[in-house]
């Protein structure tokens, strides 16, 4: 589970004259007891919307062999997508063995 | 990962990175009608969608080596080459650093920071223990389903335990194999090793750490054996 961190505490400590950060929903969303917290404006870390897919030679080049991954294989095709990449995206839509996942973790 | 339901107008949903975190994880909204969705539930939590759950689909995390020698035709998200490392990984070694609230209430059944594989939710919920070294394949009871756990250290999955006596790790430690009549599979894939064979159908499952499983499901029953 990647938490955004970093970015996420850079905006907390910026001053407190600046306009509020824009989000989506209720800014004083309470569930289940909890607050949902705004720390990015929405897109602030950017979802992959429209994933570019190596080969696993092109892969190669720029993958580690113990660079983690997340896999997923439906219906013969097999894809996977680079954990260390995916900190900077958190979310890839994508279409695999023609289903539309959102690959997250 | 999640299958992604369509809109009104049948195309996909589209997810993004909403900049709001509950309980510490993701929330990510949909673009078509900005309702917000929990990245651990899978369900939507606010908005026109509210109440709507994602379907769960399988997948595994490992390294780039291994799941190449287990789909060699795969294909892979294009990245920029200099992005060599995770840019959390000393949150990650932090023992002490539980998300962005603080570090006060972390259930004490396990340190905070254990990998746990997550099954089944609220008053049902099993969080099977991951700890270094220990590789095996254990049977655990979930809203009374039989579930599989695959662990190896860091890693893990599950299936539905269809076969009569249960699975266990072949004499090898390559594949699984049935503890009663034949039939062996690939442990991460779920493939049959022989072509009479039926693959193992995945069972729902998360891979997180404690603190955030147990903020979740604070239910949850611990299995550390």
């Amino acid at each position: 589970m990647t938490p955004t961190i970093l970015a996420a505490l850079l905006l907390l400590f910026q001053a407190p004259d600046k306009p509020p950060i824009p989000t989506v929903g209720p800014r004083d969303l309470v569930i289940e007891g909890d607050p949902v917290r705004i720390l990015l404006p929405p897109g602030g870390i950017p979802a992959v919307m429209e994933p570019d897919l190596l080969s696993v030679v092109e892969a190669d080049a720029v993958f580690q062999p113990d660079e983690p991954v997340l896999g997923v294989a439906i219906g013969g095709e097999a894809v996977a997508y680079s954990l260390w990449h995916l900190d900077g995206h958190e979310i890839v839509n994508d279409v695999v063995g023609g289903r539309p996942i959102a690959a997250t973790w | 990962m999640y299958a992604r339901p369509d809109a009104k107008d049948g195309t996909p949903l589209q997810f993004q990175v909403s900049g709001r975190l509950w309980r510490d994880t993701l929330i990510f909204f949909d673009t078509e009608t900005e309702t917000l969705w929990s990245q651990l539930l899978g369900r939507a939590v606010q908005g026109e969608l509210d109440g709507d759950v994602l379907e769960h689909v399988p997948s595994v995390r490992m390294s780039w080596a291994d799941w190449k020698a287990l789909h060699p035709k795969t294909k892979a998200l294009a990245k920029p080459a200099e992005i060599n490392r995770s840019r959390y990984q000393r949150y990650f070694d932090a023992e002490d650093k539980f998300g962005i609230s603080g570090n006060s209430k972390v259930d004490a059944r396990l340190p905070g920071k254990s990998g746990v594989l997550g099954l089944g939710s609220g008053e049902t919920a099993v969080a099977v223990a991951l700890r270094d070294g220990r590789r095996d394949v254990p049977h655990v009871k979930v809203a009374g389903e039989r579930v599989c756990v695959v662990r190896d250290g860091a890693r893990a999955t599950a299936w539905l335990a269809a076969v009569g006596g249960g699975l266990r790790w072949s004499e090898d430690g390559t594949a699984l194999e049935a503890k009663r009549g034949h039939g062996g599979w690939n442990p991460w894939t779920g493939k049959p090793l022989s072509l009479d064979t039926e693959p193992l159908e995945a069972h729902p499952s998360v891979l997180t750490y404690w603190f955030t499983w147990s903020r979740y499901h604070p239910g949850t029953a611990v299995f550390d054996r």
